[in-house]
């Protein structure tokens, strides 16, 4: 009996080992990401120039380059990738569905609304044509309206599950709706729009990681810290809720309460993102399934392993978008969803192997 | 040790399921919670440790008041083994593991650890313990979910029908393993069974529910052909196979 539990004591503590080898595995290759990031680019600076840059004894180009376009855009990614993974990673646990993500509750399509009312109605719109694509003439204004659609599609769904009691799956069912809801609202204020600002509203929901300030990266890193404390601190309720809602109780959560707030926290911090880098489909669905088939479902690895994920695709998605075509930079948005598709269906078909 | 007193339960805007239910179960015993299919089984189960909040009535265990109890505290004295065991994308470890989860303050200690080996080998599931729950046959699952019960350290083991998806040998297994847990651990154990022979067999006490009332409550003695008829409405008699009660179906 003793050699059989200490066996099984060694082949577990070996087993979180590897978890844990994993988890610092992904830091590591995060930051050689980014780094990498920073450091490809269509003006042809080496990698010494760029180094010196960042430690601040860079020539003046190389600074404007890297401390003013590249960095804050890759810094962007990180945050926005981070974000994006654990609401969809938390999304996934609490709607128990592999399909939830921020544009399954229709926060991303009431983003979209939002904005597109701040371009046609408000006069957000167009202002200029660059090489980057099309300036927003308001930014401030388009964010503010990108958030309130989004927060305004949370708020009913929360309104819905609070007064009616959904069950998670009715939830999913009142977000396709409520997404259906807003595309449409969008399409008739486009239908009546002018030329111009039709164009404005469709490079929004192009979704851009170059146009946020260092303020607005503050925002953005600021929600999603405390959402990852906030998940992190529930990640043995969310273990616990794979087993369902009245097995959760009986292991001491309170699953009303971990609902609401996660499901606000979530929407809160998919709000902040889509707001400020417009819509970016497929890393919130993506990244915690690939995730899970390596590591499985254990919300103590999943969630940080899925949050490093999900920066790197982002990365990886912003770097082909900016190399594929240069000068030209392709939207973010079209990126993630075409090397998403084909890999989330590779692994539909395929699978992976978990450890 | 579990005192149940006058307790009542309505889902909302609904007419009310259970009425004025009141029994005890004294520590080492098995109760066989018995009655047709929507009589209120499971809905009462799932009253005493609230996972359903009753609207009337109270639930003592060793004295104390499960309504007035925090959610953890109910959690490390009342466990429960639902009627579905859905396997997660967690190992059997991890799984048993979570039965510490209402002692668990930033991260498993020794003890928590410890505890769950001691219900991995109780279960004889040492050899199972890193496989993904989700890749495990239905008895294989069963006892999982009554492992990581055991991981709680419980004083009340609530058990909704536990057999229903097994095959006669696991069937046979899991109930041995429950009967022995009450007697060894001097666990209370509550479960909802729909085989009365079974039921005879691994039990002690027995509970009949009818139409949301007690119709019965008491050692196998309740169990009779007339009490089979009005809770079941099917005829039965009551045989005595090599010195052991068993349950016929006219």
């Amino acid at each position: 009996m003793k050699t059989n539990s200490l066996q099984t004591q060694q082949s577990y503590e070996g087993y979180i080992r590897f978890k844990r080898l994993f988890f610092i595995g992904m830091v590591i290759l995060t930051v050689v990401i980014a780094l990498a990031a920073i450091t490809f680019g269509s003006s042809g600076l080496t990698l010494r120039q760029v180094a010196m840059a960042l430690l601040g004894q860079g020539e003046k180009q190389a600074n404007i380059i890297v401390l003013h376009l590249r960095l804050p855009r890759t810094v962007t990614a990180l945050v926005a990738g981070i974000g994006l993974a654990l609401v969809g990673c938390v999304m996934q646990s609490i709607l128990r569905n592999p399909l939830a993500s921020s544009s399954t509750l229709g926060v991303s399509q009431g983003a979209a609304f939002g904005a597109a009312f701040a371009i046609i109605v408000l006069d957000a719109g167009m202002q200029s044509q660059t090489l980057d694509g099309i300036a927003i003439a308001n930014p401030y204004m388009t964010s503010v309206c990108a958030f309130v659609g989004s927060m305004l599609s949370t708020l009913v769904i929360l309104g819905l599950s609070r007064f009616k009691r959904l069950s998670p799956q009715t939830m999913i069912l009142s977000g396709v709706a409520l997404s259906s809801l807003f595309s449409g609202g969008t399409t008739l204020l486009q239908y009546f729009a002018e030329d111009v600002k039709v164009a404005a509203v469709v490079f929004w929901t192009f979704g851009s990681l170059g146009s946020t300030s260092w303020r607005e990266i503050a925002i953005m890193a600021a929600v999603v810290g405390a959402a990852m404390v906030y998940f992190l601190a529930n990640r043995w309720n969310f273990n616990a809720l794979q087993s369902g809602e009245a097995t959760a109780k009986a292991l001491g959560v309170n699953t009303d309460r971990l609902l609401l707030a996660s499901m606000v926290i979530c929407s809160l911090t998919a709000s902040v993102i889509v707001s400020y880098i417009g819509i970016i489909n497929f890393i919130g669905l993506i990244a915690p399934h690939l995730m899970r088939r390596v590591i499985g479902s254990d919300y103590r690895y999943l969630l940080p392993a899925s949050a490093c994920m999900g920066a790197i695709l982002l990365l990886l998605s912003d770097t082909v978008a900016r190399l594929a075509v240069q000068p030209v930079v392709l939207p973010i948005g079209a990126i993630t969803s075409f090397l998403g598709a084909p890999l989330f269906l590779y692994l539909i078909f395929k699978g992976g192997k978990r450890r | 040790m579990i005192h149940v007193k006058e307790l009542a339960f309505r889902y909302p805007r609904c007419e009310e399921i259970l009425h004025e239910i009141s029994f005890d179960l004294d520590s080492g015993h098995c109760l066989a919670l018995l009655g047709n299919n929507g009589a209120g089984k499971s809905t009462l189960i799932k009253c005493l440790n609230r996972i359903l909040d009753p609207q009337k009535g109270i639930v003592t265990v060793q004295g104390q008041n499960v309504q007035t109890m925090k959610r953890s505290e109910i959690a490390q004295t009342i466990a429960y083994v639902a009627q579905q065991s859905e396997g997660e994308q967690l190992t059997v470890f991890d799984s048993v593991l979570l039965g510490r989860k209402p002692y668990i303050k930033m991260g498993p200690s020794e003890e928590d650890l410890a505890v769950t080996e001691q219900a991995l080998e109780r279960l004889a599931l040492t050899s199972f313990a890193l496989r993904y729950t989700d890749e495990l046959s239905g008895g294989e699952l069963q006892k999982v979910v009554l492992a990581r019960a055991l991981a709680q350290q419980p004083d009340v083991l609530l058990l909704d029908e536990p057999t229903s998806s097994l095959d006669l040998h696991n069937q046979h297994e899991v109930l041995k393993v429950v009967s022995q847990i009450a007697r060894d651990d001097g666990i209370g154990i509550i479960v909802i069974i729909h085989d009365l022979n079974l039921a005879l067999r691994y039990c002690d006490r027995f509970l009949l529910i009818r139409d949301g009332f007690v119709y019965a409550y008491g050692d196998a003695s309740v169990i009779t052909p007339k009490a089979i008829a009005d809770v079941y409405q099917v005829e039965a008699r009551i045989l005595d196979v090599l010195g052991r009660k068993m349950v016929v179906v006219e």
